[in-house]
């Protein structure tokens, strides 16, 4: 590796760390603060490490951009999607768990020199024609398609890539795609002041682990300068014979609210919002006992009305029609989306 | 300092084939194939002995360049690619993208009596018009906005062949004045390409109907169905003429020309000989060519629905045309125009079958005299049955037999007379 610069590393002297023994996720905590739950998987069962990891410090934040007034109005929002849910997913109980959280990723700075072959596609337009025969008399109308060309191209390359944003820890599928289209340009040097407030998740990955991964975000921008430099429309494969040089790497931190509650069979599910956009992430499940409980009463009083339709007046079956079509529609509720 | 991945880079070839084309980004270095051969620019070699530097023509009979000065000879890097011959999409910016000019100085003569043009090596001088015998011929530089053909099919019939096909042709015919044979002794010959386009494409119909049929057998109403279907044809290479004052009608009858052994474009095979530049643009013979095949399917269509159904009604149908596309070539023909009683008659020979197709005069006093003869028969049985004394009665159905079969001959004899000129 040449050229390589990793991040500075400290190990803080007024921080303590803690680690959930349930998802092994550490935490690192400013001396005082109080965590009672994992950030990640909501587990309770934290434990304090008796030696601090020494890890990189972080150099970049993206600030929170989302208030706690504004993360309660969403999960208020995204409560009110379901009719039938769990009793613990209130939004004032998703509110008062709700709390501030860093988590990490690495920034890469690196140049890639070398060769380059690619197929790179061109646009350009025919003419085509469709001839209308109606009543004896014929009506022409042009057709303009368009269609791509590809053709190879080859050569080198002396590209600088910056700011190449990549997870920094195991567990970041949890979190979906919370780092999709973040780019380090975000980011601005930490003044520790806002870190203060909020636990640090710990990165669990070393750069030389996340490499494979920065290296195909930098593929995809390469992608984009290519067809840029070919003066192309699209790109249909890419090889690179490369040597990445001058990798410089930071560790940023991500805003992120998060917050939990209890499933109806008793398990925790956490809530995460994204600090810069607000996105929700993760699940809000409904709570299919109670629907069915409801469904089965609509049923019963369908049948009821049905019977009442068939001995003492007619009226009773358009009841029975509707309640049952209730209880259809509970039990349809009831359902939870795919994810 | 150099590093090694500097050094790697210095080292870095393109493959054989690629040439470097502009990058639009600082910081990339780009290479893509090098344009197809679009001829040698050096038109000093074209044309030109080796030897001896003297005038060199391609020789069709034996294929190959023969200098007129020391007569050695050279051969041609032709290259046959037949049907195989790459061909064009219709592109919008076709115009602006095709290959231009003629890969070697060429000067045009334009002919100020019947407007054509044709284009000749750069020290070739013509006193005549090939295509109207005209002396008002004036020389001009070649353009360079014509697309430029990309391949051709060399003369095989040569100057010499084309007068004894054109000598025998004149003196076949029995209704021509006498010596008109004599005349293709004399008249001279012009070996010209001719450019054409070829084209091809999926025609196909998606057509809509309604068919009829009685409610029952004794029944006059009729029970309409609503039908419909597509109907495709392939058109491959159909030729279409790129000269506008030229008989189509002459042009196809001289047809076919074997497509399968087109060569790629070399100036050399052009050295020596006339070049016609094409003056129907690609977009028009293009819709000519599509206003004719639009009716194919359609009619195919209807030819098959009316042999099922009884009854047709209120059919239409939408041709749609796909896999469009289209060559310019080059095709050799000897054009001659020669004069007889003061009109210009012209006459086609194929450059590589010889089959020859065109204009001859008529003697008409021969076509009079045929249709006196042929009538004679008649006049001379109902004459002599006259004379004979035989009641008119008899004689009719005899005189009018022969009278009919002479109105036949003499019919047939006049469109064979007027058809020597209807191109």
């Amino acid at each position: 590796m040449s050229g390589e610069t990793e991040a500075p590393r400290e190990r803080a002297r007024d921080v303590v760390t803690v680690e959930c023994t349930s998802c092994q996720t550490a935490h690192h905590l400013l001396v005082g603060m109080r965590l009672s739950w994992c950030c990640w998987c909501s587990s309770m069962s934290l434990a304090p490490v008796d030696e601090p990891r020494e890890v990189a410090a972080p150099e970049r934040k993206v600030a929170f951009e989302i208030d706690h007034e504004q993360a309660v109005k969403r999960l208020r929002a995204a409560c009110r999607r379901r009719f039938f849910k769990p009793r613990d997913l209130r939004p004032a109980r998703l509110a008062e768990r709700l709390r501030k959280a860093w988590v990490p990723s690495w920034l890469v700075d690196c140049r890639l020199r070398g060769s380059w072959r690619a197929e790179l596609g061109y646009d350009y337009e025919v003419v085509s024609h469709v001839e209308h025969y109606k009543s004896g008399r014929w009506r022409s109308e042009e057709v303009r398609e368009t269609r791509v060309d590809w053709e190879p191209r080859l050569g080198t390359m002396d590209q600088c890539f910056e700011n190449e944003a990549v997870p920094a820890w195991r567990l970041r599928h949890r979190l979906g795609d919370l780092l999709q289209g973040l780019t380090g340009e975000e980011g601005v040097p930490v003044d520790g002041s806002e870190l203060d407030e909020a636990p640090v998740l710990l990165p669990d990955l070393t750069p030389s682990e996340v490499w494979q991964d920065a290296r195909q975000g930098v593929l995809a921008r390469l992608r984009e300068r290519l067809i840029e430099a070919c003066g192309a429309q699209h790109l249909q494969w890419l090889a690179v014979d490369d040597s990445p040089a001058e990798r410089n790497w930071t560790l940023q931190l991500h805003p992120l609210w998060t917050t939990w509650y209890l499933a109806e069979d008793g398990r925790v599910v956490g809530l995460f919002l994204d600090g810069r956009s607000g996105r929700l992430i993760g699940d809000v499940l409904s709570a299919p006992r109670r629907a069915r409980r409801w469904a089965l009463g609509f049923a019963l009083a369908a049948a009821g009305c049905f019977g009442l339709g068939a001995t003492v007046d007619e009226m009773f079956i358009a009841l029975g029609f509707v309640l049952a079509g209730l209880a259809g529609a509970v039990a349809i509720a009831s359902l939870d989306e795919p994810e | 300092m150099t590093s090694t991945d500097d050094l790697q880079r210095e080292a870095w070839r393109p493959p054989e084939g690629f040439v470097p084309v502009r990058s639009g980004l600082p910081g990339f270095t780009i290479f893509a194939p090098a344009p197809p051969d679009q001829g040698d620019p050096d038109f000093v070699r074209v044309g030109r002995c080796d030897r001896c530097g003297g005038e060199a023509r391609y020789d069709a009979a034996i294929g190959r360049l023969r200098c007129g000065h020391c007569a050695s000879q050279r051969e041609v890097a032709a290259v046959e690619v037949g049907r195989a011959a790459s061909e064009e999409e219709f592109r919008v910016e076709t115009l602006e993208r095709a290959a231009r000019g003629w890969g070697a100085e060429r000067t045009q003569v334009h002919c100020e009596s019947c407007g054509a043009d044709t284009v000749l090596a750069a020290r070739e001088l013509v006193g005549t018009c090939a295509f109207c015998t005209s002396q008002h011929v004036v020389a001009r530089p070649a353009p360079q906005d014509a697309l430029r053909p990309r391949y051709l099919l060399p003369f095989q019939v040569d100057a010499d062949e084309a007068r004894r096909l054109l000598t025998e042709w004149l003196g076949s015919g029995w209704l021509q004045p006498r010596g008109l044979s004599k005349q293709g002794r004399t008249t001279s010959i012009q070996a010209v390409y001719l450019p054409a386009w070829t084209f091809d494409a999926r025609v196909v119909a998606h057509w809509m109907v309604e068919t009829g049929r009685p409610l029952s057998d004794e029944s006059n109403i009729t029970i309409w169905t609503k039908k419909d279907g597509k109907q495709a044809v392939h058109m491959d290479d159909e030729l279409s003429l790129a000269v506008g004052d030229l008989s189509e009608l002459l042009f196809s009858r001289i047809a076919p020309f074997d497509l399968d052994r087109l060569v790629e474009y070399d100036p050399e095979l052009l050295a020596g000989w006339q070049v016609r530049v094409a003056d129907v643009p690609l977009e028009k013979a293009w819709e000519r060519q599509r206003l004719a095949w639009r009716d194919r399917p359609r009619e195919e269509a209807w030819k098959r629905l009316k042999s099922q159904h009884a009854k047709l009604r209120r059919f239409s149908a939408a041709v749609d045309f796909t896999k469009e596309s289209w060559r310019h070539v080059l095709l050799p023909v000897h054009v001659v125009a020669y004069r007889h009683r003061d009109e210009t008659h012209h006459v086609l020979i194929n450059g590589r079958t010889g089959v020859i197709a065109g204009q001859r005069p008529v003697a008409w006093w021969k076509v009079l005299a045929l249709i006196a003869f042929a009538y004679m028969p008649a006049a001379l049985l109902g004459g002599i049955g006259a004379l004979a004394g035989h009641p008119l009665p008899e004689l009719i159905v005899p005189v009018s037999l022969l009278a009919v079969v002479a109105t036949g001959f003499a019919g047939w004899l006049l469109g064979t007379a007027t058809g020597e000129n209807d191109a």
